[in-house]
């Protein structure tokens, strides 16, 4: 085949703009395609985190996002089966008073004294950076995307500004680094720090509780459930699990949704491709028919073809993959002038170029099967006596 | 030393059936070309000159009958061989050139060489070699569309002589052509025929074109009739195989 790589190739220059709207058709697929494997990707990657079934999450049943009042949580933290437990309080800000949108982050207030024990995805945080936490009040963990976006290190201070409310800021000394991943700009800082700087003491978003196995925590969740079941606000007890497998459950539909246009959206570009050859090759039947007069076998013709819509959605495909995958790293780098927080949750992986290239590679075969098929056909006296 | 090409049409019949209706454009047509002639088909449209050539050139096959090239029965082969076939035993040569619009001289040329196994050293060396023996040493990087049209005729020879063929079939090869480039075209033919030994067979209207050929075969209504051409001016000059001195 290498020997008609000359012929394919110059076949491809007959209509360019034909050949470069094709090619374009697949890039925007493939494009589409990066970024939405990506996400389902990441999706996916949170489900199978240590989430547990001997942890359960509190939260105000009806109201999104959740809000309940703190007396409620020294109630529950008195329960006698609860071996231990943490509240999460969501602060909204800006990491700088620049108040710039991809400078913009949401911090959390926790206990500082028992991360290990209630967080599942914080396994991997360095000891000293735990212990630092303990130490220093006004101390923060922060994410290692924000460390590096910021240009800071560790023991810099700096003032976390509200979001919500004008001129409030949280000034933070950074002790530690969060682990990469989930945590990439993530900021935890201490719920006695927050409440004594900010003065709120009434209300946190959530409750975190450790208790012994998965029996006492269906007890437990039953039982906090009813206790507060005729108080304003009710309560929502499940497991940390079942927690993680609504949130991804929720985004399921968005993703099957997304899913379902990239299916329509590659559909699409097989006829387009299918179509752009088909006419390409009735375009060229005498040529085909005289190709078949100097010796071209049926089959060697039929592979001109496949070879001339490979070459163009692999790379399509190929360009499409690469420029996906150079924005995200670009957007990882902070060298956007817009940062693309999806990308930066969920950035898509170098593998995506090969898968985008194997996509191509398939949408081309198939986009050509007809058209090669029925050029392979080709009766060459039918053709020339059309011709004269 | 040419090589041989002996052509043998056996009752050869051929009928298109286009829609309720048949067309018999040839019937029982026995003919026999030996090695080395060059043959003039001449009739009107739609006698089936150009049916008869693309029998023997392996492009179609008969209803019934048989074509046979040098002891091979082609009317038995399927298209796969066919194609095989055509690339070695015939060149061809067409009315409207039908070169390939976005490849020079050069690699119009090349084309049926690339079917062949041959080093690339070699194959250039041929290809170029046979541009020079048509006049156009000078036009290898041309596109078509920068050729004249005796000139892009004149590739389209190449490409039909390049892998060596024994028999060259050509169907009005100078039917698009002026006066002064048709002779251009019949001179190279007839240099084929009579230096390399090519067995010749042109389809033509032009009464001028069929006296270059040793022999005009005249079809009317699907049958052969030998006609002598104005070169020749006796019985005795008339083949042996044509059944007509």
């Amino acid at each position: 085949m290498i020997e008609f790589a000359v012929l394919i190739l110059k076949n491809l220059t007959r209509n360019r703009m034909r050949t470069a709207l094709t090619g374009l058709a697949v890039v925007v697929l493939v494009s589409v395609y990066g970024f939405v494997s990506s996400a389902t990707k990441g999706i996916s990657e949170l489900v199978t985190t240590q989430a547990s079934e001997t942890r359960l999450v509190v939260t105000e049943r009806w109201m999104a996002p959740s809000r309940f009042p703190m007396r409620y949580v020294d109630k529950i933290a008195d329960l006698p089966e609860v071996d231990d437990w943490t509240t999460i309080t969501f602060y909204p800000g800006y990491f700088d008073d620049s108040r710039r949108n991809w400078r913009r982050g949401t911090a959390i207030a926790t206990r500082p004294d028992n991360l290990y024990a209630m967080f599942s995805d914080l396994q991997d945080l360095d000891p000293a950076a735990a212990l630092a936490l303990q130490e220093e009040k006004t101390g923060a963990l922060i994410g290692p995307e924000i460390l590096e976006m910021m240009n800071w290190k560790v023991g810099q201070r700096f003032r976390f500004v509200s979001r919500s409310v004008f001129g409030a800021e949280v000034p933070l000394t950074i002790v530690g680094v969060l682990p990469a991943g989930l945590w990439d700009r993530g900021l935890v800082f201490r719920s006695d720090y927050y409440k004594d700087v900010l003065g709120q003491h009434d209300t946190v978003n959530l409750m975190y509780i450790r208790v012994r196995d998965e029996q006492t925590g269906e007890r437990l969740a039953t039982l906090i459930e009813s206790q507060f079941m005729r108080h304003q606000p009710e309560v929502r007890v499940e497991t940390e699990s079942s927690s993680v497998a609504r949130f991804v459950g929720r985004n399921a539909a968005v993703l099957a949704i997304m899913n379902v246009v990239v299916v329509i959206l590659l559909i699409d570009v097989l006829i387009v491709l299918a179509n752009s050859i088909s006419i390409s090759a009735q375009e060229r039947r005498s040529e085909m028919a005289v190709l078949k007069v100097i010796g071209f076998q049926p089959r060697q013709i039929m592979m001109l073809i496949v070879a001339e819509a490979v070459l163009v959605s692999a790379t399509g495909s190929a360009l499409g993959a690469s420029l996906v995958y150079a924005v995200s790293e670009l957007n990882q780098a902070d060298l956007l002038p817009i940062r693309i927080g999806f990308l930066t949750m969920f950035p898509v992986a170098p593998t995506v170029i090969a898968q985008g290239v194997i996509l191509g590679t398939l949408l081309g075969v198939a986009g050509s099967a007809v058209p090669a098929w029925n050029v392979r056909k080709i009766r060459v006296a039918d053709v020339f006596s059309e011709v004269v | 030393m040419p090589k041989r090409c002996h052509i043998s049409l056996q009752k050869v019949t051929k009928h298109y059936v286009r829609g309720q209706e048949t067309v018999r454009v040839l019937q029982d047509v026995d003919f026999e070309i030996p090695p080395g002639d060059f043959i003039a088909l001449t009739g009107p449209s739609g006698s089936g000159k150009t049916t008869l050539l693309n029998l023997i050139a392996g492009l179609d096959q008969p209803t019934e009958g048989r074509v046979v090239v040098d002891g091979v029965d082609i009317s038995e082969l399927d298209e796969a061989a066919l194609a095989r076939w055509r690339n070695g035993h015939v060149g061809f040569v067409f009315q409207f050139y039908h070169l390939v619009p976005v490849l020079t001289a050069f690699e119009n040329v090349e084309l049926p060489l690339l079917l062949l196994r041959i080093p690339r050293r070699v194959r250039k060396r041929q290809v170029a070699m046979v541009l020079e023996l048509v006049g156009l040493g000078h036009r290898l990087r041309h596109r078509p569309g920068q050729l004249s049209g005796g000139e892009q005729q004149r590739v389209g020879i190449a490409r039909a002589i390049v892998a060596n063929p024994h028999l060259i079939v050509a169907d009005e090869p100078t039917g698009d052509l002026d006066g002064t480039s048709a002779d251009g075209i019949l001179d190279l033919l007839q240099a084929l025929h009579q230096r390399m030994g090519k067995t010749i067979i042109m389809v033509t209207h032009d009464p001028q074109a069929a006296s270059r050929a040793q022999i005009a075969v005249r079809l009317d209504r699907g049958a052969l009739i030998v006609d002598a051409p104005p070169a020749l001016t006796t019985s005795a000059d008339v083949p042996e195989w044509t059944g007509q001195r």
